[in-house]
């Protein structure tokens, strides 16, 4: 299988993305049992059959969306299979953050389990012997065991190994751009850049804030070639300066207002709204380029995200307008 | 009331001091009333307050999580949830106010959730910990009225008791045995008037 027959199939599959109309007039249900029928005319349909409780439909979502992954990694072949793995790995590092906290807070197995991402082939580590583990410690002992991940011998929280499980996803994402094609290689880059801009950016104005310790920002700020060096980051974040940050990064200003305000779940939507922006720039250009299919990815997740979120602000009973600002758009 | 009335100036004398004493009584509290419904009134202008704020901070604290949880699914939040490592300790104390004995609610342990939340949560961690912190201090004034409440309803009861029945009955006790008292040293007064008389006669025949 080429790389033109997943283009392809990218193409194909793209239509059946909902529409923007199609998600508001989702997020004007009344009730969840009305987002479901509404729902059931789509992809989501067959899956979401049955689905009452907010859980049940969350997981309904979280099913289709997986097997949308799967679908899209069993059309990609050789190379671009094995940078669209490494790109998928995110949602195993989703899973072992959810473990590792499950596992901090002495969660039994079938709690942890009740909670994981369908993964499956979409990741490397066997989950099963991690949910064994009796404690944190043997859990990381096995991440550790496995060499997929290097966590580091002694962390004084969660968030320094979540960071740490993040930075060698990361660091293997941005080492698998050599087996994409050679034209889309800036791009991916760029794109890869800015999710950790971004994540750098999120620690530099936590430890500003001191929420997190000076000490732990130097292991929390993730190496970017694509992006902001971390040396200037760590020099910001000694100045204390926000006023700073958001002038000299004004791509950001969107994202860093809103976490300034305090609204840190604004600032999360706000991410991903500044990525579909740069995709959504690329979009003309790299219609048949490899990139489609990364601008594919993003919208499918979006499309998830928006449709879990207007299910949970429809259980919140949100008002529409709440809700639609929880949109990414 | 039951008691062995006897109408002797001694049992009338007793009745009197009885009388004085529960007067004092009346009074005393008659007194603790006043001050259970000045601390009754001071505490549920305190409860009226708390009780708005908590339901403002009630208001912000689910639209907070509603907007956390809808950005951020349910997995996020429950896992996030399981970091908290210590669990909420309280301890009552009993406190006596004008002899009422009320709970106070001291915290021993609450969770901190800048010690374990991750940073995204944390504002909402911190909010639920602020409202907890403040529902215990509803609860503890919510038991405060309570018993205060319970406590003044039965002072109430004893001094309506006193006023309009202990005290008028003795009062009429007292009066009536008065009465019979006079009644009988005005007879034994004729009586020995009578015999004086008598005397006095039968010594003038002789």
């Amino acid at each position: 299988m080429s790389l033109t027959y997943l283009i392809c199939r990218v193409h194909g599959y793209a239509p059946r993305l909902l529409t923007r109309d199609m998600i508001l007039d989702l997020a004007s249900a009344r009730t969840l049992q009305e987002f479901v029928e509404k729902l059931s005319r789509t992809d989501y349909g067959q899956k979401l059959e049955g689905a009452r409780t907010l859980t049940e439909i969350e997981d309904s979502l979280t099913e289709v969306f997986m097997n949308k992954l799967r679908a899209l990694l069993k059309a990609a072949s050789g190379r671009t299979q094995t940078f669209l793995k490494a790109y998928l790995r995110r949602y195993e590092v989703q899973n072992l953050v959810l473990v590792l906290r499950m596992k901090a807070g002495k969660a039994s197995e079938k709690e942890i389990e009740r909670l994981l991402i369908p993964v499956e082939e979409l990741g490397t580590l066997k989950i099963e012997p991690i949910l064994k583990a009796e404690n944190l410690e043997q859990a990381l002992e096995i991440i550790r065991g496995s060499k997929r991940y290097l966590l580091p011998e002694k962390a004084e929280n969660i968030l320094v190994l979540e960071t740490s499980l993040w930075k060698d996803y990361y660091a293997a994402l941005l080492k698998n751009i050599s087996k994409t094609p050679l034209q889309d290689r800036k791009d991916l880059k760029k794109f890869i850049g800015l999710e950790i801009d971004l994540h750098n950016l999120k620690i530099c104005l936590l430890t500003m804030d001191e929420i997190i310790k000076s000490s732990e920002a130097k292991k929390l700020i993730i190496r970017n070639p694509a992006g902001i060096p971390r040396r200037r980051l760590l020099s910001l974040v000694k100045r204390r300066a926000k006023d700073l940050l958001l002038e000299l990064f004004h791509n950001y200003r969107g994202y860093l207002e809103k976490f300034i305000s305090g609204e840190l779940w604004l600032a999360e939507i706000e991410k991903y709204k500044i990525l579909k922006r740069y995709v959504d720039a690329l979009r003309i250009p790299k219609f048949i380029n490899f990139f489609y299919v990364m601008k594919y990815l993003l919208d499918l997740e979006i499309e998830y995200r928006n449709l879990r979120s207007i299910a949970i602000s429809i259980y919140h009973e949100l008002p529409v307008e709440a809700r639609t600002r929880l949109l990414i758009m | 009331m039951s008691m062995g009335v006897r109408y002797t100036r001694g049992f009338l004398l007793d009745l009197k001091r009885r009388l004085t004493f529960v007067r004092d009584a009346h009074e005393l509290l008659e007194m603790k009333r006043d001050q259970l419904v000045r601390e009754l009134k001071e505490v549920i202008e305190k409860f009226k307050e708390m009780r708005e704020k908590i339901e403002k901070e009630v208001e912000e604290l689910h639209r907070e999580l509603a907007m956390v949880h809808a950005t951020y699914g349910s997995q996020e939040i429950l896992s996030s949830s399981r970091l908290l490592k210590e669990s909420l300790e309280l301890e009552v104390i009993p406190k006596s106010i004008m002899g009422v004995d009320v709970p106070e609610v001291r915290i021993k342990k609450i969770p901190k959730p800048e010690e374990a939340c991750p940073p995204h949560i944390l504002k909402l961690a911190k909010m639920a910990s602020t409202i907890i912190r403040d529902l215990i201090k509803l609860a503890e004034l919510e038991a405060f009225i309570e018993r205060i409440a319970e406590d003044l309803r039965k002072t109430n009861i004893r001094v309506n008791a006193l006023e309009k029945v202990v005290i008028p009955s003795y009062e009429a006790l007292i009066k009536r045995i008065s009465d019979i008292i006079d009644q009988s040293s005005l007879e034994e007064f004729m009586r020995i008037k009578i015999v004086k008389k008598a005397l006095a006669k039968r010594r003038a025949i002789r």
